[in-house]
């Protein structure tokens, strides 16, 4: 058959060729993007027709739990931001039981979510690193993250200034404001939906943390950048590492969520909490004494949605970068 | 000419006719661009056989980037670049067989009938070519080589502004 | 004869620089590596893809084994340790290298993989942007030479090195010599975090173990070439011609295996840009106040 017969029917580019577009999958083992991501990127060339993602990690824990169980049961479901799910479950139960907890034993959990908050922006960092090539960055990221994840705060308070050198060099790095500047730009209505660094990013003031009592006594103060590109997301996250350590320091002590103590046999509990990535809730139903439905909202469906319009007919190599400046969480997602 | 000289004249020649043969034969595009570019490198080869150091070099050099950036535009402009399909890739069956054996009888008289001369008395050393060849171009050619790369650029520049459509200022 | 010693020093030349990269990726010096990866290559399972282009499968390593060979046979050790002295050296090293883009559109093509072939695609585009910059640096070298051959390029810098007389050429043709290697931060072919592998990526064993060796002799024959054209070539005191022509490989190479681990992998677009818009107008600009100075200064 002719070319013209072949070509019928075939799907056009905006540049006017017709070829064959290509489903190329990019994860969930992929090097440069999140564990447990499956991106799927049609490719018209090098070029990004279609975009879908979505999350390939595990589901939710078999119901019902027990209440004291679900702490751990909940932070054992994402390897990337346990310490959050967990003092979302400790926050979820006590507003269940009706109980407040005690400021200092809050600002010590406080301080263990913000120490989280640092190793998984240092991370994230390391991973973005590794995507776009710059080996050193990556390994010294990932060295301060190790270093750091299950460190006391005394032991923060020494690495706070090496951190800080660290994060004020980043920026500096030659060439990385050309490879991140203006790629993936999310305006400002777009980023109505989102929540986290990347709303941030885009000059929107929202943050689970600014209306908690815990957070504006240790002098919590919301920080945004202006330009929703990779570059601003970069810069929000960085400034959010340097802000996290003068919480930790201000808190002093650092602390785990214990298990929650008296929990009603039955009830129905709802919290939020500003997970390094954005807010996640949590809407739980007790009955006897065990948790027997629940909800838990992660900021990845609003993101992944929005990977498809983000990266409509870029690049490929840009397209990846934007995706990973998002820094996807995909654990947590199937619930 | 030694015999040395005419047996590797005669393979590169032969090369160079086989990769001409594949070229149409093979339903691959991309085999098809590398094919050619073979078959013109072979061409070059033959040139360096004939002590044409500098222009078997530069023939070499040339078609070898030539004919990849050939293998992409089909790779765009064509529907089925492996080969793997059905696609029937000849056209005007009629007229390309007319044309082509019109062409065969006209190259087989003019290598028939041209009075060929001996071979060249003495070829220059390849240092002396390459000084030849500078003088030429920089002194006698100059006027046709210079109008033929202003001719070049021209069309490159107006090429590129009608395949870009016009849109807003973008950065790359 | 010289050419066995040519060679020899081309082998011992890529382990060495086998060694610095490993140094440079992995941060510890462990002169046994590359001797131990290669075996692990050649033992390892060889996975075929499934629908290759078989010919080109094959073809592309081999190829571009040969490209890098090939453009090693013009470069001088010492005077007369070189494979071939041709009248036209500087030239044939070029069209030696001009089959890397062949090979590595070979290698792309023939495993009927999307990364593989976006890796290869993304070579041409990479071409385009560094095939000027690495002739037109050439041609002011050769005009102050008066000669395209190796030998004399490296005599005609006896009484002031290329590098200083024409230093806008040097950065030019080192730069595009990262780019022909694909040495980060131009590694689009092969980019790890982009293409996981790219155009390695469908290649495993003995394929993959000849892709690398290739690749290395590459690297080895660009900065032989950077120092043949700038660097002085053999000439230096005390020591015999050809340990200099080694130790300034070595650091050129070393110098171009660290410098791109620093920068992020540039984006294809803007080294196009940046390549056609600033690189060949330095060039042209280059090429023009060589020919001044070569008519007014004697030297």
């Amino acid at each position: 058959m002719s070319m013209v017969g072949l070509t019928e029917g075939k799907p056009v580019s905006p540049d006017g060729l017709i070829m064959e577009w290509i489903e190329t999958p990019f994860g969930p083992f992929f090097p440069g993007l999140p564990g447990g991501l499956a991106l799927m990127l049609t490719l018209d060339g090098d070029s990004v027709a279609q975009a879908v993602a979505s999350s390939l990690a595990t589901g939710a824990p078999q119901l019902p739990i027990a209440a004291d169980e679900l702490p751990d049961r909940l932070a054992a479901l994402s390897p990337l931001a346990p310490v959050a799910l967990r003092e979302l479950a400790c926050r979820a139960l006590e507003a269940a039981a009706g109980t407040t907890t005690a400021p200092k034993e809050a600002t010590a959990r406080a301080a263990a979510l913000e120490r989280e908050r640092i190793a998984s922006h240092l991370g994230w960092l390391a991973g973005l690193a590794r995507q776009i090539g710059l080996s050193r960055l990556e390994h010294r990221a990932g060295a301060l993250q190790l270093g750091l994840c299950a460190a006391e705060a005394e032991e923060i308070a020494r690495q706070a200034p090496s951190i800080k050198a660290f994060v004020s060099r980043v920026p500096r790095t030659p060439l990385l404001h050309e490879k991140l500047g203006r790629i993936g730009p999310i305006s400002t209505t777009n980023a109505q939906g989102f929540g986290g660094p990347v709303a941030r990013a885009s000059g929107i003031r929202t943050d689970a943390r600014s209306d908690a009592p815990t957070y504006a006594a240790l002098g919590f103060s919301l920080h945004t950048e202006t330009g929703g590109d990779a570059w601003a997301r970069l810069l929000q996250r960085l400034a959010e590492i340097g802000q996290s350590l003068d919480l930790i320091a201000q808190a002093g002590v650092i602390a785990l969520p214990g298990t929650a103590r008296a929990v009603p046999p039955d009830g129905h509990g709802m919290a939020s909490v500003e997970t390094p990535r954005g807010k996640a809730t949590l809407h739980l139903n007790l009955k006897d004494g065990a948790v027997e439905a629940m909800h838990l909202t992660t900021p990845f469906p609003a993101l992944a949605a929005h990977i498809g319009p983000m990266t409509a007919q870029m690049e490929l190599a840009d397209a990846l970068t934007a995706i990973a400046s998002l820094d996807l969480d995909p654990w947590g997602a199937n619930t | 000419m030694s015999v040395a000289t005419s047996l590797f004249l005669a393979f590169f020649g032969i090369a160079a006719v086989w990769f001409g043969i594949v070229v149409f034969r093979t339903h691959s595009m991309v085999r098809s661009a590398i094919a050619l570019l073979f078959s013109q490198t072979a061409i070059g080869a033959m040139f360096l056989v004939m002590q044409a150091e500098f222009l078997g070099v530069l023939q070499i050099m040339m078609m070898a980037t030539e004919m990849s950036v050939m293998a992409i535009f089909m790779v765009m402009f064509m529907m089925d670049p492996g080969g793997m399909g059905k696609m029937d890739m000849t056209h005007q069956k009629r007229l390309s067989l007319w044309a082509a054996g019109i062409g065969l009888v006209a190259a087989l008289a003019v290598i028939w009938g041209a009075g060929w001369q001996g071979p060249v008395p003495e070829v220059p050393g390849a240092d002396e070519q390459a000084r030849m060849l500078g003088r030429e171009l920089l002194g006698r050619s100059m006027f046709i080589f210079e109008s033929a790369a202003l001719m070049i650029l021209t069309a490159m520049i107006a090429a590129t502004m009608v395949a870009i459509a016009p849109r807003e200022e973008e950065n790359p | 004869m010289s050419t066995a010693v040519v060679l020899f020093a081309l082998a011992a030349g890529c382990y060495l620089v086998a060694v610095c990269e490993s140094w440079v990726v992995h941060g510890r010096l462990s002169l046994t590596r590359p001797a131990i990866s290669a075996l692990a290559l050649l033992g390892r399972e060889q996975i075929l893809p499934r629908t290759p282009d078989r010919l080109f499968f094959e073809t592309g390593p081999v190829l571009l084994l040969i490209a890098g060979l090939m453009s090693v046979a013009v470069i001088p050790l010492a005077p007369g340790l070189i494979i071939t002295d041709l009248a036209i050296g500087a030239l044939f090293l070029n069209a030696a290298l001009a089959y890397v883009l062949v090979a590595l559109i070979m290698a792309g093509w023939g495993p009927n993989g999307a990364y593989g072939m976006i890796g290869g695609w993304r070579f041409l585009g990479q071409f385009v942007a560094y095939a000027m910059l690495i002739v037109m640096p050439i041609t002011a070298v050769a005009m102050r030479a008066e000669s395209l051959s190796t030998v004399q390029i490296v005599l005609s810098q006896a009484t002031l090195w290329n590098v200083f007389y024409q230093p806008i050429g040097f950065v030019l043709f080192v730069i595009a010599a990262m780019g022909v290697a694909w040495l980060a931060p131009i590694d689009l072919p092969t980019g790890g975090g982009d293409l996981a592998g790219g155009v390695e990526a469908e290649y495993t064993g003995a394929r993959l173990g000849v892709l690398r060796l290739a690749r290395l002799v590459i690297i080895v024959a660009l900065s032989g070439a950077t120092v043949t054209f700038y660097l002085g070539g053999w000439l230096g005191p005390w020591l015999p011609g050809w340990a200099w022509t080694a130790l300034k490989t070595l650091a050129v190479a070393a110098a171009m295996l660290t410098l791109g681990r620093q920068l992020p992998r540039l984006r294809e677009a803007r080294y196009l840009a940046v390549s056609w818009k600033l690189g060949i107008s330095l060039a042209l600009a280059n090429i023009f106040l060589v020919g001044v100075i070569a008519l007014v200064v004697p030297i």
